[in-house]
């Protein structure tokens, strides 16, 4: 794996930073306290080709690869954990599904304004009863001539009301199993399609999370993805992608916590010196530093490894699992080192203590991790 | 219209300076970053922006060591089309600078040179006076808007000064350096940053311009650190006995008032 960074790199990921720093970091506790996401700045961030990373220039992207992707997502979630996810569902889930599965009718009618963000996608698998376990998605797709009629109810949507195309997944008959499952390309204001329930959260409360509801939904056969009996499949081979980007986005919160612990435990002084004159504290900074690094190296790996036309099933499980419990642990102690300040709002790492939280949850929890991972090494 | 800018490159201003322990008139660069001056950055958004609007064309030129060239390239994933890089290695002096720019600019025919109102590293804000006179042009300092007139024969700017404006007037090509304010540089976008990337630089060495410079009028002697932040005083009590304090304070400790 290569360590440094070509000049290409170096600058893409410094024009990520300063976007961050000056356009999302001053509004990202107001955003997290109004639950509202700054449209400007994902205008702003679509303009800049952040909306289109991945995918090759040839293609009308960005063109840049997953390492390059990894740093950006860091720095977008240092400075707003909402922004980041709104960007990892589109990028590395959405396109993943636009470029390797829809026809080129669909590409034609929809990949130029998914590119340059003026339409967001948003991917909705879970549902009340399929979780962990997407096998059990019930979903009811039934067809109609030239449509599907859509009916069910999906849940926890990111970008929820904020996207304009929906990957859905559902079942033509739930008896079948996986081979039952399809995936549609649902548009806004498709008949019977509608935005249910918006979810009031713990973190991440600038980014929308919402149910769908499909009654008597009629989507045009023609916004099948792939054929029937596919839908599973699909879901599953784009995970990887997607776990680079969260794994990324916990790696950038741990960090923003750990900066700010670090400073406060320099500034704040009790017993006639800084906290950190304490081997207690200084030990804890430590810590949460060495395991950052960790995390980011694996994370790197993965997205190399992907790079490189391979699959990292195992890379990214690993680096999703260990940067999202890495956030867990630094922002943890983040608070714990802030004392009092800690607990409230007005001190930042109260946020990043909060955002951190759904990392281990959503593309797979820390169990679902340990069981790809497990199943990976016991293989032969 | 030929647009020129001048840029230097410059440590980040989050970076935290230390002086090398062996050369005290150096900084120890092995641990920050740099970047393109902050005020250079204002004066290739306002050659784009005034490029855009008059058909003009832009160049962007740089003094300075193999590494500067990270900051014309910023200067041309942002939008300039031609870039320079006179190649030299010794320590920064405005008056050597000035005077390598006014050789490499004399026969180029630019309308307007551009350039920062000081470089945040040294501050010596000498650079943009110094070639105005090498090249015996009118230079305006400091300014907050740029306007074109006269059918492109001269150049009106304001300046802030205490409690107003000025505007200033001044026939081109003129020098003139860019304060805060005039503009809100762009970012560039991913597209960009890789076209410039893959652009060919002119670059010079800077002997092949040096015949006729008499040396460095100035010398840096030493760098010195500045004494640590004295902790801040919290003042305890009821709002009326705080106030009361403090402006006791700021009249007989700070000397303020
Ligand atoms: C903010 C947010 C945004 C989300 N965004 C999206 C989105 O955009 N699209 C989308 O489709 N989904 C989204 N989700 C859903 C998310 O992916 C699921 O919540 C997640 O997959 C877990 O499913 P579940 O909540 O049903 O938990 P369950 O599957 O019910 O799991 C509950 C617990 O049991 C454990 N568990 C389950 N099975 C096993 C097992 N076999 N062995 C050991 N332990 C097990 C789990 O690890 C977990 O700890 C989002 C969720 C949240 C909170």
């Amino acid at each position: 794996m290569e360590f440094s960074l070509t000049s290409d790199q170096e600058m893409i990921i410094k024009t990520a930073r300063d976007f961050a720093q000056k356009k999302l970091k001053p509004v990202a506790a107001h955003c997290d306290e109004t639950g509202n996401i700054n449209k400007g700045n994902l205008k702003e961030l679509g303009r800049l080709g952040f909306f289109s990373m991945v995918v090759p220039e040839e293609e009308g992207g960005a063109g840049m690869d997953y390492v390059t992707y990894a740093h950006c997502m860091i720095e977008f979630s240092k400075a707003c954990a909402s922004t980041a996810v709104i960007l990892s569902v589109h990028n590395s889930l959405c396109l993943d599904i636009m470029r390797h599965f829809a026809n080129d009718t669909h590409k034609k009618k929809y990949l130029d304004d998914m590119l340059t963000g003026k339409k967001i996608a948003a991917f909705s698998l879970t549902e009340p009863n399929a979780g962990s376990d997407a096998t059990e998605i019930s979903l009811n797709a039934k067809l109609d001539g030239d449509h599907y009629i859509l009916n069910g109810t999906k849940c926890f949507v990111t970008n929820g009301d904020l996207a304009d195309i929906y990957f859905v997944f559902g079942t033509v008959n739930k008896e079948l199993g996986s081979k039952g499952t399809v995936c549609f390309l649902v548009e806004k204001g498709t008949p019977g399609f509608s935005i249910g329930k918006h979810e009031k959260k713990m973190g991440l409360k600038a980014s929308p999370t919402t149910e769908l509801i499909f009654e008597n939904a009629k989507v045009p056969v023609a916004n099948l993805i792939g054929e029937e009996g596919r839908g599973i499949k699909i879901a599953l081979s784009i995970l990887e992608g997607g776990r680079i980007g969260i794994a990324a986005q916990a790696i950038g919160i741990a960090e923003a916590a750990y900066e700010a612990a670090k400073s406060y435990s320099k500034e704040r002084v009790q017993f006639k010196k800084p906290l950190c004159a304490n081997q207690a504290i200084a030990f804890k900074l430590a810590d949460m530093l060495t395991r950052i690094e960790a995390a980011k190296y694996l994370t790197y790996r993965a997205a190399w490894v992907k790079d490189q036309g391979k699959k990292p099933t195992l890379e990214a499980s690993m680096a999703k699992l260990f940067a999202s419990e890495t956030a867990q642990f630094v922002t943890y102690e983040a608070v714990q080192i802030h004392g009092g300040y800690g607990y409230i709002v007005e001190y930042p790492v109260e946020r990043y203590f909060r955002d951190a939280r759904v990392t281990t949850i959503y593309e797979g929890t820390s169990e679902i991790q340990r069981i790809v991972i497990s199943n990976n090494l016991l293989k032969n | 219209m030929k647009i020129c800018v001048i840029v230097k490159r410059v440590p980040d201003t989050e970076a935290n300076i230390k002086i090398r322990t062996d050369k005290p008139d150096r900084i120890d660069e092995s641990e920050i970053s740099f970047i393109i001056n902050p005020y250079d950055e204002f004066a290739v958004e306002e050659a784009l922006k005034i490029a855009d609007e008059k058909d003009g064309e832009t160049t962007v030129i740089t003094v300075g060591s193999k590494e500067s060239e990270a900051v014309l390239r910023h200067a041309l994933a942002m939008g300039i089309e031609n870039a320079v890089h006179v190649t030299d290695n010794e320590e920064s002096d405005p008056f050597r600078t000035a005077f390598l720019l006014g050789k490499v600019i004399n026969d180029k025919g630019f309308d307007l040179i551009l350039c920062g109102k000081a470089a945040i590293d040294d501050d010596t804000a000498g650079v943009g006076s110094m070639l105005a006179e090498n090249l015996g042009l009118a230079q305006v300092l400091v300014v907050t808007k740029v306007e074109i007139a006269g059918d492109g024969k001269k150049v009106v700017c304001h300046r802030d000064i205490e409690g107003g404006t000025m505007v200033v007037e001044a026939p081109l090509p003129a020098v003139i350096s860019c304060q805060k304010g005039l503009n809100e540089p762009r970012l560039p976008t991913i597209i960009d940053i890789k076209r410039a990337n893959k652009k060919a630089l002119e670059t010079f060495d800077s002997k092949s311009y040096l015949e006729g410079f008499s040396g460095p009028r100035v010398k840096i002697g030493k760098f010195t650190s500045p004494p640590p932040r004295p902790v801040g005083k919290v003042l305890k009590g009821d709002s009326g006995t705080a106030a009361k304090e403090l402006a006791k304070l700021l009249r007989e400790e700070a000397k303020v008032i």
